[in-house]
């Protein structure tokens, strides 16, 4: 009875975030054109790995991708030559941050060192597909294109060195050596995705 | 934090967790304050609290004296995920977000993301209701 009734008094709540991916959940099926920074048009299934495929909510403003941006860039380089595709989406409207232009995303992408695409979401449509709301966002998908690993990069923002748990490292390192993914859905304060108008 | 909400013994408390570097934040930050200013007298309390690093706090302390901000205010001390956590284990950790308390404490609403005037007065206004019923 005890446990009814907690559970009725929750259905209260109301929590207003889109939905998001779910753990186990297909790649999701899009045909919009992706501009990467060095003027290509990929498409969502043409950045798809055969061995796994990262997919990180970006942009330039956020303080919060700023402070991992260097623990991403090295995970996304480190990875890509371990046979997993990796690319960072930037859905945020430039209108709404002018830092989130595409000049500006190019320039980021050579001062970090990116050997992975960096693409515009010219819709945001990409981000409301996946359900991402905040940069940074990681969603992680196997060989068959399910979800295996949906949420932030570490423990520690702002503090490297004081890093106890690297959710996404491990979740990475786990796919490539076929080994259980210790966390599958993790959470972190993040900037909302300033998404374009419908 | 929920114990400190509970004990003031509001008719409705909104808590909104905001940041100076959140572009959104500083754009519905003075409508949380018109909307205090509002509905203080018919027991609606407003708990801003930042998450900014405590080492921003002076720059937290002049956004707040710019806005006229006169009354108690926090700044998040925990790590971070400890924090989402203190503040509800739904939260996702997208600022902002505003939540919405009942009369009993109970937290009523998770709004993620930029929130209306017209979208808080309404759901202020629905939990005052429910006190005079």
């Amino acid at each position: 009875m005890k446990m009814t009734r907690l559970a009725l008094m929750s259905l209260l709540i109301f929590v207003s975030i889109s939905y998001a991916l779910q753990i186990g959940e297909s790649w999701p099926k899009l045909s919009q054109k992706l501009k990467n920074v060095d003027e290509q048009e990929l498409t969502l299934e043409s950045l798809k790995g055969k061995k796994g495929t990262l997919v990180i909510f970006s942009c330039n403003a956020c303080p919060f991708v700023k402070a991992w941006e260097d623990r991403i860039v090295t995970l996304g380089n480190q990875y890509q030559e371990k046979g997993i595709a990796v690319v960072a989406v930037n859905s945020n409207d430039p209108q709404q941050v002018s830092e989130d232009g595409f000049d500006q995303m190019k320039t980021r992408y050579k001062e970090k060192g990116f050997k992975f695409p960096y693409v515009v979401d010219a819709t945001s449509d990409i981000a409301r597909t996946f359900g991402a709301t905040r940069t940074p966002e990681a969603f992680l998908f196997d060989a068959q294109g399910k979800l295996i690993y949906h949420g932030t990069i570490d423990d520690n923002a702002h503090e490297p060195k004081k890093v106890e748990k690297r959710f996404l490292e491990q979740a990475l390192s786990a796919l490539v050596e076929n080994k259980k993914i210790e966390q599958a859905e993790t959470k972190a304060i993040g900037c909302s995705i300033k998404f374009r108008a419908k | 934090m929920q114990g400190r909400i509970q004990s003031l013994h509001a008719k409705v408390s909104i808590l909104n967790i905001w940041a100076t570097w959140c572009i959104p934040c500083k754009k519905e930050f003075p409508d949380f304050l018109k909307l205090y200013r509002n509905f203080q007298e018919k027991g609606v309390l407003l708990f801003l609290v930042s998450a900014d690093l405590e080492n921003e706090l002076s720059q937290v302390k002049k956004f707040l004296q710019d806005h006229g901000v006169n009354f108690e205010t926090y700044i998040k001390k925990q790590k971070d995920l400890e924090f989402i956590n203190e503040i509800d284990q739904k939260w996702s950790g997208l600022i902002p977000t505003t939540v919405m308390y009942d009369h009993t404490g109970k937290v009523r609403y998770i709004l993620e993301g930029e929130v209306t005037y017209k979208q808080i007065e309404d759901k202020v206004l629905e939990l005052l209701k429910e006190v005079s019923k």
